[in-house]
Order: structure tokens, then C-alpha cells, then sequence
């Protein structure tokens, strides 16, 4: 009977009964986006702690921990004792504080001396797995805050950018820690810092879109963090498969799998990335070529009307249109490269594929090129971007200023017409 | 011990602030239990994959609608919604004319072959073990795969411990005998 409790035991170990890594991370994501809407509904219904549900939430905790089975005599001293706990430990209110609370900075505050306190006793070959569990609390509770009903805009607002400066700290000492770690710790880390940091990636994009309506730049600042994050993941596996080879040890095929998850991931984010600069730039060359047409005209127009402002007229719409034709210029440099990425792209993802049955290695670091090349693209987009709305604005300020002229001054120049006429006419 | 109060801290907070980030901690810590137990029954990655998700809401659905009520054990609460997820998929499919009482025969030799691969004497104890009643199938997967204990296995089943003892018995001898 040993031995099939063995193989009944060793079953669980099958891979084929293991669910799949990526899976598990999308479906959490998932999980956590739809249980968050329930939560801020349910939340709705009773915003208001009365009495009666305190106390509620106190018997509640009573009867889930105070064994059944305990002597009655002892229940009212028992009673006595956890209504003292309750009722005097700060730190009992602080730890169930939610974010917006009144005691909700004394938790952070409270969890950050906690977390020192954890990391001053946790031995140097653990302290990257203990820093990555502290940025993985952190994305937690930044979803936390994303997903509070804080009605004040403004605090969410600045609780949501100082947790995600905060995470962005907890990243970098994962990646300071993982620096200062042997080969042989390192190696054991693959899976757990690519599914984590994956993870909080995942967190800060989600952050990202539910930011977008109430705050724009905080929702850039935030997908922006989130492509950084994206990187920085890949990145520490590049770390530790330099540390492993170093020390000569083998990639399994457990970590082959999740490395090849990882990069395949990544691929398909790359080409979305490549595809979102694609568009950007179509929709920036439609709108530099009508920018240019209404230029044209508003020239045009404007010496048709009155001679004497023709220069003025001319100057500023001359500065518009060589400023949208340099702007146009650098969205059709923007549009050729990124059409070449896209085709450079699909071979190097080809490329890719191959090197990860014979070097892992080298497919994480051409995944991380790729990677780079794009978010410097991107960021030239945007960049290219905000420069033509700023001079856009520009444009449709001085056209303002020049029409009002013009209309002015063709009134006061007819005024001074038909005045001579008159005189003329006089006998 | 110390695992099973921290599980009943998360279910109070979960409980009583809707706390998400609790959950995510039990979605973690049961994440694979649960799809194992819905594989061992399927048999199908796709289908065990979704049963799982719809598991972990239903759990969470539960907990936040039932602030009152004392829950002894999480994995007594999931695994029994499991359970019963897996019943109504049964039902729900019932044109394919599956009986209840069958639910283990679901998986083909095909796919157990392929799954298990060169492990034949895991294939051998995985075939066996999918041909047995459900009732002896479930005892044997929660009390030897899962290492659930017979009080936890009862809540599941919703039977009393003696009655669960009986079973496990029953069905370790219907085990070895077909082993054999």
C-alpha cells in the first residue's frame, strides 16, 4: 500500500497535471479585475461603519478564532481580553485600514518598519526573494489604491503616484540585491522573478487604464512605468542566466519553459508596441498634411483681403507652415522606421525562437534589444506628438489673432473708403 | 497550524473589508490544487482551465455575500464549490450522456497515455483510479494527492468523519485489489 501512496503522491508532481504558468498570471489578473468591480459595488452598499457592525465584525472574529471545543468558564475572560486588544491596539485599526482611511498611512508607515525589521534578520542568499515579495505587496496595494473609492481625486491621485515611486524603489533593490547574489541562489530564482515581475508589470498597465479618464499624465507616467518594469523583468533573467552560466550550472527545462513564456510574451507586446507607433504616425501625417492645406489657405486668403497686412499675415503662417512641414518631416522619418522595426521584427522573433533551444541567453538579450529599440521609438513618438499639439495650438492661436485683425481693420479701412467717397461726392 | 490561521485571517478580511488583496494570496495558495483536482476529473486542459476561474469567482462571490457566516476552513469551502462546479458542468452537458456516477471514466486512454507518458506505473494507478466510483476516486484524490485531513475531506463531501473513514477504507481495498 506504500508504494501506491507514493505513485498516488507523485502524481501531483506530474507535469501534465500542473497548471500553466501563464495561464495561472492572466487568469489572477483577470480574477482581480472582476472581483475589484464587485468590491467597489459591494463597498457602495455600506459605506458607514455604525456600532452594530463593529461589533458584528468582532463576534465575527471571535467565533472564527476561539476554538469550539474551549471550556465555557473561559469564554467571558477570553472575551474581556480580546474586546481589550481590540479596542486599545492602534496597530489592530491601522492593520485593516483601507487606502483614503485615516489610519491608512500609519499601515504603510507600519509595514515599511516591519519590512526593514524582516529584511535585518533574513540571511544574504534570501534577501532578493524577500525584496521581490515587498514589491509585489507594493503592486498589490497600488491595485488597492487604483480600485478605492477615495472621492477626492486629487489624494488618489497622489496616493497612486507615491505607491508606484514606491515600487519603483522595491524594484531597484530587487535588482541591487539579485547584483550582490551567488550563482547558485541566483539560479533558483528564475521562475519566481519572471512570474513576479511579469506580474507587477501586468498591475501597473491595469493601473494605467483606469487612471486614463481622471488624470492623463498620471496614466502615462504610469504605462510608462509599467514598459520599464517589462524590461527590468527580462533583464534580472538576464542576470541570472549570466550568473548560471558563469558558474557553469544548467538551465533546466522548467526554467527553459518559463524563459520561453517570457519572451514569447514579450514578443507579442513588442509588436503591439510597434503597431501602436505605426498608427500614431499615420494619424500624425494625416493631420501635419490638412495642417499644411489650412496653412496654405489661411496665407492665401489673407492677401486677398487687405494689401497691407498681407506681410503680416504671411510672416506667421509662413513660421506655422514650416514648423508642421519640420514636425511632418520627423513623422515621416518616425513612420519609416517603425515600418522596418515591424519587418525587423518578424525575422528577429524568428531568430528568437531558434536561439532559445540552443541559447537562452542570447534569445533574452535580442528580446531585450528589440524591446529597447521600441520604447525609443515610442518615446520619439510621443515626444513628436506633444510637439505638434504644442504648435498647433500656437497656430490656431495666431490665426485667431491675425483673423481678429484682419476683420477689424477691414471695417475701419471701409469706414475711411466710404468717409472719402462722401467728401468726393460732396459739391 | 500557523497555515490555517493565516487562511482565516485572509477569510476575515476578505470577509469583512472585501479585501482583494487577501484573496489573491489564496488564489495562489490553491490555484493549482484546484485545477489539479478539476484535471483529474476532466481530463481536459481547456475545460479544467475555465471550470478553475469560474471556482475562484464563485468562492469569492460567497465569501463577500456571506459576511456572517463562519467559514471553518477555505479549502473545506472551495473544494466544495468545486465540486458542485463540476456537477452542474455535468448537467450542463448532459447530452453527451454522462453519468454522475462515471464522472473519472471522462478522460480517454489517449489522453491519459499522453499526458502521463513513459511514467507507466503512474498511468497504470491514473487509469485505475479514473474507473473507480466518484465517491472512492474523491476520497482517494483529497486524503492521498491533495493530503487534505479526514475532518477537511468531511466538510467537503458533507459527510461525518466516521463516514469518510468508512469510504477511504472501501476504496484504498477496491484500489489495491484492481492494482493487483
Amino acid at each position: 500500500m506504500k508504494k501506491v501512496r507514493q505513485q498516488l503522491k507523485n502524481l501531483k508532481n506530474e507535469d501534465a497535471w500542473q497548471a500553466r504558468h501563464s495561464w495561472v498570471l492572466e487568469n489572477k489578473q483577470l480574477l482581480m479585475s472582476q472581483i475589484s468591480k464587485t468590491n467597489v459595488e459591494a463597498k457602495g452598499e455600506r459605506k458607514e461603519k455604525t456600532f452594530s457592525e463593529n461589533w458584528r465584525n468582532f463576534a465575527h472574529i471571535y467565533q472564527s478564532f476561539v476554538p469550539h471545543n474551549i471550556n465555557k468558564a473561559f469564554r467571558p475572560v477570553l472575551t474581556a481580553m480580546m474586546a481589550l486588544v481590540i479596542t486599545t491596539g492602534g496597530w489592530v485599526a491601522s492593520a485593516y485600514a483601507q487606502p483614503g482611511d485615516f489610519m491608512w498611512s500609519t499601515k504603510v508607515a507600519f509595514n515599511s518598519v516591519v519590512e526593514q525589521g524582516k529584511l535585518a534578520f533574513t540571511s544574504d542568499e534570501n534577501k532578493t526573494s524577500v525584496q521581490l515579495e515587498f514589491a509585489s505587496k507594493r503592486a498589490q496595494i497600488l491595485r488597492q489604491v487604483v480600485d478605492s473609492d477615495i472621492e477626492n481625486k486629487d489624494t488618489k491621485n497622489k496616493l497612486i503616484k507615491e505607491t508606484s515611486e514606491d515600487l519603483k524603489h522595491k524594484l531597484d533593490n530587487v535588482s541591487e540585491s539579485l547584483q550582490q547574489t551567488d550563482a547558485t541562489t541566483a539560479s533558483g530564482l528564475v521562475k519566481e522573478l519572471s512570474l513576479k515581475t511579469k506580474e507587477i508589470s501586468n498591475t501597473l498597465k491595469d493601473a494605467a487604464a483606469q487612471t486614463a479618464i481622471e488624470d492623463e499624465g498620471l496614466s502615462k507616467d504610469l504605462s510608462l512605468q509599467a514598459t520599464d518594469t517589462a524590461k527590468q523583468s527580462l533583464e534580472l533573467v538576464e542576470v541570472v542566466l549570466e550568473k548560471k552560466i558563469e558558474a557553469n550550472l544548467e538551465i533546466s527545462e522548467d526554467e527553459k519553459l518559463i524563459i520561453r513564456e517570457h519572451i514569447a510574451e514579450s514578443v507579442l507586446e513588442i509588436q503591439k508596441d510597434t503597431e501602436k507607433v505605426q498608427a500614431q504616425a499615420d494619424k500624425l501625417t494625416e493631420e501635419t498634411k490638412v495642417e499644411n492645406n489650412d496653412s496654405t489657405q489661411t496665407t492665401t486668403s489673407s492677401a486677398n483681403n487687405i494689401e497691407l497686412l498681407t506681410i503680416v499675415t504671411l510672416s506667421a503662417s509662413t513660421t506655422a507652415v514650416t514648423s508642421t512641414a519640420k514636425t511632418g518631416d520627423s513623422v515621416t522619418e518616425i513612420k519609416s522606421r517603425a515600418a522596418e522595426l515591424s519587418k525587423t521584427i518578424v525575422t528577429e522573433n524568428n531568430n528568437v525562437q531558434v536561439l532559445l533551444d540552443s541559447n537562452v541567453l542570447e534569445a533574452v538579450k535580442k528580446t531585450l534589444e528589440l524591446k529597447n529599440t521600441i520604447s525609443t521609438l515610442s518615446h520619439e513618438v510621443d515626444t513628436t506628438l506633444s510637439n505638434y499639439n504644442l504648435e498647433n495650438k500656437v497656430l490656431i492661436e495666431n490665426k485667431t489673432t491675425t483673423t481678429t485683425t484682419i476683420i477689424s481693420t477691414s471695417s475701419t479701412v471701409r469706414g475711411v473708403v466710404t468717409s472719402t467717397t462722401n467728401i468726393i461726392k460732396t459739391p | 497550524m500557523k497555515a490555517k490561521y493565516q487562511e482565516k485571517i485572509l477569510v476575515h478580511k476578505i470577509q469583512q473589508n472585501g479585501d482583494t488583496e487577501s484573496f489573491a494570496k489564496l488564489y495562489d495558495l490553491y490555484i493549482n490544487k484546484i485545477y489539479r483536482f478539476t484535471y483529474l476529473k476532466l481530463g481536459n486542459r481547456e475545460e479544467a482551465e475555465d471550470i478553475t476561474s469560474e471556482v475562484f469567482l464563485k468562492s469569492w462571490n460567497y465569501l463577500i455575500s456571506n459576511r456572517d457566516q463562519v467559514i471553518k476552513s477555505f479549502s473545506g469551502l472551495i473544494y466544495r464549490i468545486a465540486r458542485n462546479t463540476l456537477i452542474d458542468f455535468y448537467r450542463q452537458n448532459s447530452n453527451t450522456e454522462v453519468s454522475l456516477e462515471d464522472i473519472g471514466d471522462i478522460a480517454s486512454h489517449a489522453q491519459i497515455a499522453q499526458h502521463l507518458g513513459a511514467k507507466m506505473e503512474v498511468e497504470k494507478v491514473m487509469k485505475i483510479l479514473q474507473k473507480m466510483k466518484r465517491e472512492y476516486q474523491e476520497v482517494i484524490l483529497l486524503k492521498y494527492i491533495e493530503e487534505l485531513s479526514t475532518s477537511e475531506i468531511a466538510e467537503i463531501l458533507q459527510k461525518n468523519n466516521t463516514n469518510v473513514r468508512v469510504v477511504l477504507h472501501r476504496a484504498v481495498k477496491v484500489l489495491k485489489k484492481l492494482l493487483e
